[in-house]
Parts: structure tokens; sequence; C-alpha cells
């Protein structure tokens, strides 16, 4: 297990060397001088020519790459060029926000997905199937932008329930914690009901693939002919087998689940890195841009370590082979 | 299947006509301008009722259809290709090639791919053609797994052995004999790629990163009826649902021609719907 998991590590090292890389170019190839972008006109020549070298921009690019790396490593990802803070610090600062909301959202589909998943595959073909699966292809089908524009215009606009935007209510400050609590939940309710159905819709329709799959063994049906009740053999000989392809799935899923939800943040304004980041991409603010990209790049990786292990921890072939690529 | 047949009719019947829309003297751009700022709901004038400039919603969504059509062909295509020979050169060739391109793929798979297209889109000027290219350029990654996966199992099979024992040249084993078989999971990859681009396409030119106005596109259709939610909810309605069908009829025909064309979705055993 640890020579797998330390193999797993391994190889992510290239990988983040990569994305690095990726990032640091693409942010060069931008055209606009971010320098220019930012200073009154009368600025001589010779000041703004002083200002770029300061700023290191004069450098061969190799070299800027290199000393940009240097930083990073050293927890300094640049400032940002609009607020002039420093670019991790700006993006730390919206992580809670943004982690709040998509582990909330990810435990919430698991919960509903589960029960969903394993009543389709097991009511095959019946109506409660169909109507899950269309409903599950709907949600697949939707931009869930527009998702999130039509709950807010159920749910704000017409029944006047919940909040269009926002984190907390200016008033709630200086409140108890679990009145400050309940003020961010009810902000939170329309992206995480948004993300949620997009969620849900996803996971359902291969968790039921799973289960039709896993109960047309042979070991379910001996379990059958033995005579164990459905529970048992449900909970009892299936779950481990169901669990395998949700958690490879859950790794897959990661990386849209967190580029989505960036559009689900800007359209809540809920203040997390995501909305941070698309005002970034109108703002060209290439030092935060860059740091979002790689961070949540960063947290992708990590995910997909998560599960992988957690794959390896439920499925002992896994580490017995050395693991497969 | 009735879902499969309803899907293909949607289709058919929104390509035809915004294909035939191409040769009317319709205007997406024309305006009414008695209804500048006063957006009017759907009647008989305007079926879909019209914009904030007072343009008719109907015959913009046939506009918007054109382009969200052509984005869909275009940028699959491009995946397709750049896929399907990244994926058969990794599976083929094997060895280091293989690993290094799987590495690529790996690194690639974790970035945030819309977050990436909306850099690329900042960066280049965003025009049509662009967004063909960035969103097919970024979306290729799963159809060169798909296709590696494929060759990989094919050519451990016998009657592989078999032609390569008759002698056949390598390169004529591949594209004879093995490459013929990737195909039927790549016709429904490239059904549910065409829904991912479309909704793409619908992101970006949501966030004006996309088809620039006065161009019709379902996603600038929706960025501005934003400012008239409370007043004229059909606005924002109307291209939203268009693209939710599409998508959804092109998810719908991927999911049939999938059950209609691998013998292993049977084996899960799921009723042809």
């Amino acid at each position: 297990m640890i020579r797998y998991i330390s193999k797993r590590l391994l190889a992510l090292l290239p990988m983040l060397f990569g994305i690095t890389i990726l990032a640091f170019f693409i942010m060069k190839a931008a055209p606009g001088d971010p320098v220019g972008m930012f200073m009154d006109p009368s600025v001589s020549l010779q000041d703004m020519e002083r200002i770029r070298s300061n700023l290191g921009f004069d450098k061969p690019i190799i070299t800027q790459y290199f000393i940009w790396l240097k930083n990073c490593l050293a927890g300094n990802f640049g400032y940002s060029l609009v607020t002039g803070k420093p670019a991790l610090e700006a993006i730390i600062e919206r992580l809670p926000a943004t982690l709040l909301l998509s582990l909330s959202s990810l435990v919430l589909i698991l919960l509903i997905t589960f029960p969903l998943g394993i009543l389709c595959g097991y009511k095959k073909d019946s109506v409660v199937d169909d109507g899950i699966t269309v409903f599950s292809f709907l949600g697949l089908s939707m931009p869930s932008f527009w998702l999130g524009l039509m709950l807010i215009l159920l749910f704000s606009f017409q029944l006047d329930l919940f909040p269009t935007s926002g984190f907390m209510d200016p008033l709630m400050y200086g409140e108890s914690f679990f009145r400050q609590a309940g003020n961010v939940a009810y902000h939170m309710f329309l992206p995480l009901l948004t993300i949620m159905i997009g969620g849900i819709a996803g996971l359902t329709r291969y968790n039921r693939f799973g289960i039709i799959k896993i109960l047309g063994q042979d070991y379910i049906t001996a379990a059958r002919a033995r005579g164990l009740s459905e529970w048992r053999i449900l909970f009892k000989h299936a779950f481990k087998n169901i669990l395998l392809p949700i958690i490879t799935l859950l790794g897959l899923d990661l990386p849209g689940l967190i580029s989505g939800s960036y559009i689900i943040e800007y359209i809540f304004s809920w203040p997390g890195m995501g909305q941070l980041a698309i005002q970034s991409v109108f703002q060209r603010d290439y030092p935060i841009l860059m740091t979002a990209i790689v961070l949540s790049s960063v947290l992708i990786i990590l995910g997909t370590l998560i599960s992988d292990m957690c794959y390896a921890l439920v499925d002992p072939r896994i580490t017995k082979k050395g693991g497969n690529s | 299947m009735i879902k499969v047949w309803g899907s293909l009719i949607f289709l058919a019947g929104l390509l035809v006509i915004s294909i035939l829309v191409s040769f009317t003297c319709l205007d997406p751009t024309s305006m009414d301008t008695a209804f500048i700022g006063k957006p009017q709901p759907p009647s008989l004038n305007h079926i879909f009722g019209t914009d904030e400039l007072g343009r008719d919603i109907f015959i913009r969504a046939i506009f918007g259809a054109r382009i969200s059509l052509m984005v869909g062909f275009v940028s699959v295509g491009i995946a397709l290709v750049i896929g399907m020979i990244i994926g058969v050169l990794s599976g083929f060739v094997g060895g280091v090639v293989d690993e290094v391109i799987m590495r690529c793929i790996d690194m690639l798979m974790a970035l945030p791919t819309l977050f990436l297209i909306l850099i690329i889109q900042v960066i280049l000027e965003p025009s049509i053609i662009n967004i063909m290219v960035v969103i097919g350029a970024t979306s290729w990654m799963g159809i060169a797994r798909l296709v590696r996966a494929e060759v990989l199992s094919i050519k451990e099979r016998i009657f592989v052995t078999a032609v390569r024992a008759r002698g056949l040249k390598e390169n004529l084993i591949l594209f004879k004999h093995i490459f013929p078989h990737t195909l039927n999971p790549i016709i429904v990859a490239a059904m549910l790629g065409m829904g991912g681009a479309i909704l793409t396409e619908s992101v970006l030119s949501f966030l004006g990163l996309g088809v620039q106005p006065p161009n019709p596109s379902w996603g600038n259709m929706l960025e501005s009826s934003l400012g008239y939610m409370r007043d004229a909810p059909w606005m924002a309605l109307i291209p939203g649902i268009l693209i939710t069908c599409t998508v959804l009829s092109l998810n719908f025909l991927g999911d049939g021609l999938w059950l209609l064309l691998d013998p292993k979705a049977k084996d899960a055993n799921v009723k042809r719907t």
C-alpha cells in the first residue's frame, strides 16, 4: 500500500511541473501590456521601461519562468495587477467559501445519488427507473448557468423565497455564530441546488449501470439461491463492488465539478475562488489567473489521488498488481 | 425507441431550418424600433416575443441554432482528428511513446478545462473560428483514451495475429483491420462530445467571450436577458430550452447508438428505449 502511494505521488511531480509550464506560457502568450494598461499616459517611456525591468518583464522568457517557479515554490505567486495584493493570499482568502460550497455539494450528491442509483438498478425498467433516467439525462443536458438563472427566476423572483446572490447579509456581522451559519446556508441554497442537480444527474446514471452489472453476476445469483434476503445481498455482498465505479467516477468528475462551480459561483456572486478567477479573466489579472489555474489543478490532482487511494483501499487487486496506468 | 426517434426528428428539423434560413431574407439584427427597451411577450407577430432591442427572438434563435450546430460539428471534428491520431499512435506503438502520451493526457485532464478555454478566449480575440478550434483542441483527451483502449484490446485479438501471419504490413493491419473496430465507440463519443461543445459555446457566449453581438447565439441571447429576468422571463427561457433540447437529443442519440452498436451494453442489460 505504502509503495503504491509513494509511486503515485512520484508520478505527480512531472505532472505538476508540466502544469506550471503550461500556465506560465499561456499567460505569456497574452497580448496587451500589463504595465501600460495601468499607467497614466503621461508617464514617460523611460519610467515605463524602468517599471518593466523592476517587474522582470525584460528578461528572456525561460529565465522569467524559472524565476516565477522559484518564487512559487517559496509561496510567492506574484501580486495582483488590480489590487496589488499577493496573488496567493487573494486566492486563499476565497478558498473557504469554495470549499464550503463544493464539499457540501459533494456530500449531498453522494448521499442522494446512491439510493437513487440503487433504486434504479433494482427496479430496472420500471416507471421509477425511467423517470429517474430521464431526469438524469435532462440534468446532464442543461447548461448549469442557465439552470442557476432559472432557479433564481423561480425561487427569488416568483416565489421570493431565497436571495439571488451573496454569501451573508451585511446585517449579520456581530450576530451569534449559529445565526451567521444559518444565514450563509440560506444564501447557499440556490447555488448548492444548482450544482447538486448537475452532479446527481451525472453520477446516478453511472451508478445505475454499475448496479445492474453487479446484480447480474453469478455470486449474487448464488446468494439469492441460498435464500438470503434482498437487503442482505445488497448491503453485504454487492455494496463494496458498487462503491468501486463510483470512486473512480468521482475522481474523473472532479475537474468538471470544480470548473463547473466556477461559473455557478460567478452567477450567484458566491465569494469563492471561481468568482475571483472569472473576474480576473475579464480584468486580465495574470498573476491571479496563473495562481488560480495552478491551485485548482493541484486540488484536482489531490482529489484524483485520494480517489485512487480509496479505490486501492476497497480493491486489494490494485496494489497487488502494482497499480495500473 | 421513442427517445431516439424524437431526438433524430428534432435535430434534423433544427438542421434543416437553420440551413434554409440562410436562403431567406430574414435578418436576425433587424429591430422593431417601437419596442426598444420594452421586450414584448410572445404574440402572433413575434411567436417567441422580442428582446430588449425589439428584435424577433424566434429569428435570432434560428440563427443561433445555426451557430450552435456549426460549433458542435466543427469542434467535435477537430477533437476527433486529434484524438484518433494520438489514441492510435499511443495504443499501437506502445512502449515509451504510450507512457509519455498517457502522462501528458493525465496532465491535460487535471486542468480545469472551462477555465482554460476562458483564458485562451481572452488572449485570442473571441471569434467563431477561435471558439471551434479552442473547444476542439481542449476536448480530444477523452477520445484519445477511448481509441487507445480499443486499439490495445483489439490488437491482442486472434484475428490480428492471423492477418499478421499472412504477412500484411503493419500499417495496413492498423488501418484495415484494427482501426475500423474503434469506430463504434467513437461515433457515440462524438455525439456526446457535440453536446458538450454546444454547452461550452453557450457558456463562452454567455460570458461575452464567444460569439459577439449583434450576431445571435443562444449563449449571448441569455447574456442579454440578464437585465430583464424579472420583466421578460421569455428572453431567458427560450434560448435555454433550445440548448437543453438540442443537447438532450444528442445525448439520447448517443445513448441509443451505444446500445445499438456495443454488445457489451446489452450485457449490462439495458432496455432498448
